[in-house]
């Protein structure tokens, strides 16, 4: 079934487009990169406040505040930029195991860093300043899947296709 | 000895055929130095668009330029590092390749771009004396380091 | 305000157009991927390294052309061992004909597909999903 959907994927104007016009797809990738900087350094940003190592006269959840909407505008980007690159190439990405496990991480991680918001809110009712061993965790955890995204993303390109993938 | 000489030396040296050759290596590597240019660039980000004006304008200049320079500092260390050790896959292919050395001359226009800044623009900023120079070095730094991510892109589209 | 967030767009804009001129051959996107050149000539230098093994071919294409060199690109070290690659299987000097999906913008390269070596008849592929039986090249 993907293999009929890369095959779709392959005869679009939008495919089309990507390959032929030599600037796109460097582009995209830097868009994507760019957008990766956004998304990761907030969320390093945040763990940093979270363990009370920078902006410790800033309240937990105002730094929150400050970097989750950019970050939620850098994760469409990034959606965006992403389906852009497999449309580029239909039969790589789609066909490799760890292309799904950072789908999953991705996932795992946008889950973690909003829902933290919740947990420090939490915490916030008591002591602004502070935060919880918990909390802690928490974000040092979702810190640790995005990583594991960037590792996951990296390793594509050195990943074999699974039986049955056209490349 | 000549340069080239120095080069394929150094592509042969034990540590730079494991780093060329190796199944798990290079992408770790990689994916540090991907790590590392995202913290540079994110925190460079924040300080600049503080610089440049369009956020946090409340807040005082050193408050961004104390607590996050350290962090580019630190993640431009690694950065560094791992690609240098990159590098060493295949020195004489990078040493001759267009965008890698467009990039390193980049680097060294950011470099001198900072330097600038903390020489003359850093105090009177702080003292709200200096906007327009703020200003020029936020928008300079930001479209350097965008040209450093953009080439160091291209760098793995040219053979 | 205003005027310095548009500002800010120009630079980014500017700062993304830096690359423009260059050429990519990158990307499985830059490769024709709908037909195959076969070239014949004899190997150069074969770069075997991360991220991508390249190879250089002094040759030409079966249909004719004067001899030049090509540039080949294919996977990475890792993907081509696990084949049953060695750094060896292909060597300077190596006569062979190697079928290529060519670049798009007509320049003198492609996608490795497959590889003959002409002394002894052995097909070398670089089909990274099944394996392939290589024996390693003496």
């Amino acid at each position: 079934m993907l293999n009929a959907f890369a095959a779709w994927l392959l005869h679009t104007p939008v495919t089309a487009f990507l390959e032929t016009a030599a600037w796109a797809v460097p582009t995209i990738q830097t868009l994507h990169i760019l957008c990766i900087a956004i998304v990761f350094g907030g969320a390093v940003f945040i763990n940093l406040r979270v363990f009370g190592l920078i902006e410790r006269d800033q309240p937990v959840v105002a730094v929150l505040d400050r970097f989750l909407p950019p970050m939620a505008i850098a994760i469409v980007v990034l959606a965006v930029t992403g389906a852009l690159l497999i449309a580029s190439e239909p039969n790589r990405a789609m066909f490799r195991v760890v292309f799904w496990i950072k789908m999953g991480l991705v996932l795992l991680a946008l889950a973690g860093t909003w829902t933290q918001r919740r947990l420090i809110l939490v915490g916030a009712a008591r002591d602004e300043g502070a935060t919880t061993l918990g909390v802690r965790l928490f974000a040092g955890v979702t810190l640790l899947l995005w990583v594991g995204v960037i590792f996951a993303g990296r390793w594509i390109g050195y990943a074999t296709g699974w039986p049955g993938s056209p490349t | 000895m000549s340069l080239t000489d120095a080069l394929t030396a150094l592509q042969a040296l034990p540590l730079s055929t494991a780093i060329a050759e190796s199944d798990w290596i290079f992408p770790t590597i990689e994916s540090l130095h991907v790590i590392a240019i995202t913290l540079v660039v994110g925190s460079i980000i924040v300080v600049d668009l503080r610089l440049i004006g369009v956020a946090a304008r409340t807040r005082p200049l050193a408050a961004f330029t104390a607590q996050f320079l350290p962090i580019t500092w630190c993640a431009f260390a690694l950065a560094a590092l791992t690609g240098g050790l990159m590098f060493l896959a295949k020195p004489v292919s990078y040493a001759g390749n267009i965008f890698f050395l467009a990039k390193l001359l980049l680097l060294l226009a950011a470099g001198l771009n900072m330097a600038a800044f903390h020489l003359f623009v850093e105090r009177p900023a702080h003292q709200g004396r200096a906007d327009g120079a703020a200003r020029l070095s936020g928008l300079a730094s930001l479209t350097i380091w965008i040209g450093v991510v953009a080439l160091g892109r291209w760098i793995g589209f040219t053979i | 305000m205003r005027r310095q967030t548009a500002a800010l767009i120009l630079a980014l804009s500017a700062a993304c157009a830096l690359p423009l001129a260059a050429e990519a051959h990158h990307s499985f996107a830059m490769y024709d991927q709908t037909r195959t050149v076969t070239l014949k000539g004899a190997i150069k230098t074969v770069l075997w390294s991360n991220p991508h093994v390249v190879i250089w071919l002094e040759g030409a294409p079966i249909t004719g052309g004067a001899p030049s060199v090509w540039t080949i690109e294919l996977t990475s070290p890792g993907n081509l061992t696990r084949i049953g690659w060695t750094r060896t299987s292909l060597k300077p000097g190596d006569a062979v004909e190697l079928q290529i999906l060519p670049l798009r913008d007509g320049q003198q390269g492609g996608a490795f597909k497959t590889a003959k070596l002409l002394a002894t008849g052995q097909v070398l592929d670089a089909n990274w999903v099944q394996k392939s039986q290589i024996a390693a090249h003496p």
